[in-house]
């Protein structure tokens, strides 16, 4: 796999026929637009200028490889492979303390972006939502308190330092993140050669079907 | 009902970046935030955190995926709010 870091000021904003038709039908506007206009901008620079479009749960794809992209402050991140699934987060430093603030509550330490960009980019190869790291209804009790971990956060989410990454346990398999620190950012990534197939209980199950579905009609509007 | 106008500012506060997120202030209330701002992760959780603590509410996985659903919105948002407030919230929504 290949990971390249892109400030936005070096990037153009040309886009496909098929990626402007995607932009309009997805209504983004203002900042969002910028955002995902310099993702694609970043993409075409290793890929050149072919079609980067947008699954219905927002990962990124393309015809041939699999692709990830991430963007904070004046960077944009593109990770990508020849197949199976790979995930890429950039963090920027400025947002040290919200990052922390969050971490904290979820009861994960260490250096609050890496540790960031390192759960970001679990959550992006697993295809799992941001809820994913909040606690279930289950283990809530009558006052509200989390019975399965302890005072603060869920507990069951950590990002353990292991030689140049980390390990990311508790968003479904364990995910093996290699990260390093940029000059005003934190940059995880990950890639695995075979998706992992996941048992999911009923719920999830539920929740996957019903994604399936939103992509079936994201792509027959695109279609 | 949750004051939108108040949900608004904890969005902003939320984010990383004041200006960018500033169209969250006047988008219309079922505006898919997403489309408007760049809705990322740490601002989702940001917002959840704010939300706990302004609202003395525990917000859970399948609070914040139902309210995610389709794109999130300041309604959905302010119902799920309403729902987990200690009057109106189920076992294990209010603290």
């Amino acid at each position: 796999m290949r990971v390249d870091v892109f400030t936005r000021a070096e990037l153009d904003d040309a886009l496909t026929a098929a990626e402007l038709r995607e932009l309009h039908l997805l209504g983004y506007q203002g900042p969002r637009a910028d955002e995902w206009v310099a993702a694609r901008a970043a993409a075409h620079r290793v890929l050149g200028l072919v079609d980067v479009l947008t699954e219905a749960d927002g990962a990124p794809r393309v015809a041939n490889g699999v692709l990830s992209l991430s963007h904070d402050g004046h960077w944009v991140a593109v990770a990508l492979a020849p197949s199976g699934r790979v995930a890429v987060d950039l963090c920027a430093r400025t947002n040290r303390e919200r990052c922390a603030k969050v971490l904290h509550r979820l009861g994960v330490y260490g250096d609050p972006c890496m540790s960031w960009a390192g759960l970001e980019c679990a959550l992006k190869l697993r295809r799992r939502g941001v809820w994913t790291l909040l606690p279930d209804s289950s283990s809530i009790d009558s006052r509200g308190e989390n019975v399965a971990a302890g005072q603060h956060g869920l507990g069951a989410v950590s990002v353990e330092p292991r030689g140049a990454g980390a390990i990311v346990r508790g968003i479904g398999d364990d995910v093996a993140v290699s990260w390093r620190s940029g000059d005003g950012y934190a940059l995880a990534w990950a890639h695995e050669t075979a998706i992992v197939v996941e048992r999911k209980p009923a719920i999830k199950a539920a929740a996957r079907s019903a994604a399936l579905r939103g992509a079936r009609a994201h792509r027959a509007r695109l279609g | 009902m949750v004051d939108i106008a108040e949900l608004r500012q904890l969005i902003v506060e939320a984010a990383p970046d004041r200006a960018q997120a500033e169209p969250a202030l006047t988008c219309a209330e079922d505006e898919q935030l997403d489309g408007v701002i760049p809705f990322s992760s740490v601002i989702v959780l940001g917002v959840v955190v704010a939300v706990e603590d302004t609202y003395r509410i525990r917000v859970t996985k399948q609070m914040l995926q139902s309210a995610l659903a389709g794109g999130a919105t300041l309604r959905k948002l302010a119902v799920m709010i309403d729902q987990a407030r200690p009057d109106k919230a189920g076992a294990g929504g209010a603290r």
